[in-house]
């Protein structure tokens, strides 16, 4: 069988509504009282957002993005220009040690109290 | 791929709180650093303990927009050490390694080998030299061992204080394929050629294609507890999703072993007084490749082992005062070299036996090849005068019985004698003593290291530290009969005789030809074509 280009690109836009769909659900199941005052169309375009900004981290694995997506969830959309956090974004590690790192610092940041 | 355990987001505030406390006693509450495993791996158990949900998190392999999870292919992992970097070696003021690279300087050394003894003529040969020992450098850089450098054909050396464990952090470049796969690096191990360059640690770190820096490592053991100079490598491995994986061998990695941190600096703010103040001299690998050498396996008990080695070697290299040889400021060039070298690299060219000194120049040299490994006690470029046994109560001259610490004094450290010997028709109002040396050359004082103030050092001879608290005592003991075959700290064969012939004369050279009423005979010298009337301090 024969996969044209166009059909490829159309099963992907397919899987990754379908993907943004499972987060929205995901993230206001998780994050209630941070989605509280979040409409679908608001939460839908954060994680696209989120998305986006992961890739340009060469976070790419749906694991490692979701993961990515708690941090916004967690502490906004502009987390990762933080200072805990963008050094470790920074790093040339990818996708799963980058996240590592970053759960890493994170704990390294609680546990200063901040 | 195994699995990797987190704290479920978002975190609970409570258990977060219980790990904060499980910590901190080791933290004092300050926050955890990236590299403390142990401690975050702590805080996690805390936080599971506490109520904190977790789980384990696994990559599939598919990004949001692939309809399908990647074909696996097999995982391949390599790796490679690409840098080695020391963290417990001396640093300038800079931040910069602390040992430099010579750049080597030409000079002209005119050295004397006499003195036409019919004319006065300085009898010499000029010899070129290319000299390292100059203040010239470039800078050994860090990391010492860098691939990128070309490894071990550039490996860059360091300097180390002795009887300390070396910490050293390393890189490793990690290939991981496919693309996007990781694995865990568990263990690091360096086995060196020697416990000081043997390095382990565990570690849990997930690691992908990318350079990964593995800091924290301490040596296994100690460097040796004395002053020397290493050479090893280290064979490295690292255990990666728990397979032992060879990743390369550093390496030469030279240590120069100190006493402690080198420094030292010399200046001659007036000429012929040397005062350790001015900028610090350059540590170049030579200059303290000479000092490490010669003080070689010393520095155990304390630091005048090392203060001694240094004297020994000059004395092995010949390093004598040579007359009419000196450093002095602008525009006055004594030193025989040329270009004139700066005063730091002229005292090393004396050390090294290169350059020509008379005996203070020669002193101040030892102090700074002393400081360049760490020795710290005092050092002063002073003098031993000679003193009579007799005083000045005309005609009788009787015997003074002048003691110190219970000594009678045949020499004084620092300390002049002159006497107003006008009473005799014709001579000065200020007579000095002095001696002759061996060759019948006269001398006023011999130049000496003195080492906190009490041990006297005279370069070519020997150490004269009989008393640990009277340098007179000691300077008397360079003046009396003693043995004068190999070695140092050769026994005093008879306090109560004299070593040298002894001569008074003025500042203007003028000899003194009845030093007492009954001494008016001269004796002749041929080495030195001159004659005086002389005497034996127990005359």
């Amino acid at each position: 069988m024969l996969i044209r280009s166009e059909q490829v690109d159309t099963l992907s836009n397919y899987m990754l509504r379908s993907f943004v769909d499972r987060m929205a659900e995901y993230i206001r199941s998780r994050f209630v009282r941070q989605t509280a005052n979040v409409s679908d169309d608001e939460l839908r375009e954060t994680i696209q957002r989120g998305i986006k900004r992961a890739d340009s981290y060469g976070v790419t694995d749906e694991a490692d993005v979701k993961r990515y997506l708690e941090y916004v969830a967690s502490y906004g959309d502009d987390f990762d220009s933080s200072e805990w956090a963008a050094p470790v974004l920074a790093q040339s590690a990818l996708g799963t040690a980058k996240m590592n790192d970053l759960d890493a610092a994170n704990i390294c940041r609680l546990s200063g109290g901040g | 791929m195994s699995g990797y355990v987190r704290a479920v987001h978002p975190l609970d505030p409570d258990a977060v709180a219980a790990a904060n406390a499980a910590v901190a006693p080791e933290t004092g509450g300050r926050p955890l650093r990236m590299d403390e495993y142990e401690l975050r791996k702590k805080w996690m158990a805390a936080y599971e303990a506490a109520g904190g949900k977790v789980e384990t998190v696994e990559s599939r392999g598919k990004a949001p927009d692939e309809p399908c999870e990647s074909c696996k292919t097999p995982k391949s992992i390599t790796a490679k050490i690409v840098t080695v970097t020391f963290l417990s070696d001396h640093l300038d003021a800079g931040g910069k390694k602390l040992i430099k690279r010579a750049v080597s300087e030409p000079i002209k050394v005119k050295v004397k080998t006499g003195v036409d003894a019919s004319t006065g003529a300085e009898i010499s040969n000029v010899v070129d030299v290319d000299s390292v020992y100059g203040d010239k450098f470039t800078e050994f850089k860090k990391p010492e061992w860098d691939e990128a450098r070309g490894g071990s054909s550039d490996s860059h050396p360091i300097s180390h204080t002795k009887d300390q464990n070396v910490r050293v952090k390393i890189q490793i470049e990690f290939t991981v394929t496919p693309k996007g796969e990781t694995g865990v690096l568990t263990h690091v191990k360096g086995d060196g050629t020697d416990p000081y360059l043997t390095f382990e640690q565990s570690l849990s770190k997930t690691v992908g294609t990318g350079r990964v820096e593995v800091t924290g490592f301490v040596s296994a053991g100690k460097l040796p507890n004395f002053v020397t100079r290493l050479e090893g490598s280290i064979q490295w491995t690292a255990e990666v999703d728990g397979e032992t994986k060879d990743i390369g061998t550093t390496g030469s990695h030279v240590i120069y072993v100190t006493f402690l941190k080198p420094f030292g600096k010399m200046a001659s703010p007036v000429n012929n007084a040397f005062q350790e103040t001015g900028a610090d001299q350059v540590v170049t690998e030579d200059r303290l490749k000479y000092s490490v050498n010669a003080a070689d396996s010393t520095g155990v008990t304390d630091e005048q082992e090392c203060v001694d080695a240094i004297f020994v070697n000059m004395m092995k290299l010949g390093v004598n005062y040579i007359l009419s040889r000196r450093w002095e400021n602008a525009p006055l060039n004594n030193t025989g070299v040329l270009p004139k070298p700066s005063l730091h690299h002229y005292l090393w060219l004396c050390d090294a036996a290169i350059g020509q000194g008379e005996c203070h120049n020669i002193a101040a040299a030892m102090a700074v090849a002393c400081r360049i490994i760490g020795v710290q006690g005092a050092f002063e470029v002073g003098y031993m005068y000679p003193w009579p046994s007799r005083s000045e109560n005309h005609p009788t001259y009787s015997k003074s019985g002048l003691t110190t610490s219970g000594q009678l004094v045949a020499g004084k450290y620092n300390v002049r004698y002159s006497r107003d010997h006008s009473v005799e028709t014709g001579h000065g109002t200020q007579e000095f003593l002095g001696f002759l040396d061996g060759r019948g050359f006269g001398n006023n004082f011999e130049g000496v290291v003195a080492y906190k103030g009490v041990a006297l050092y005279a370069i070519g001879d020997d150490i004269f530290d009989t008393s640990t608290s009277d340098a007179n005592v000691n300077a008397t003991s360079y003046y009396v009969k003693r043995d004068l075959s190999a070695g140092i700290r050769r026994p005093i064969l008879d306090w109560d005789k004299g070593l040298f012939d002894l001569v008074f004369w003025q500042n203007d050279g003028t000899v003194c030809d009845k030093p007492y009423p009954w001494l008016t005979t001269p004796t002749s010298y041929p080495n030195s074509g001159r004659s005086y009337v002389k005497f034996r301090w127990e005359d």
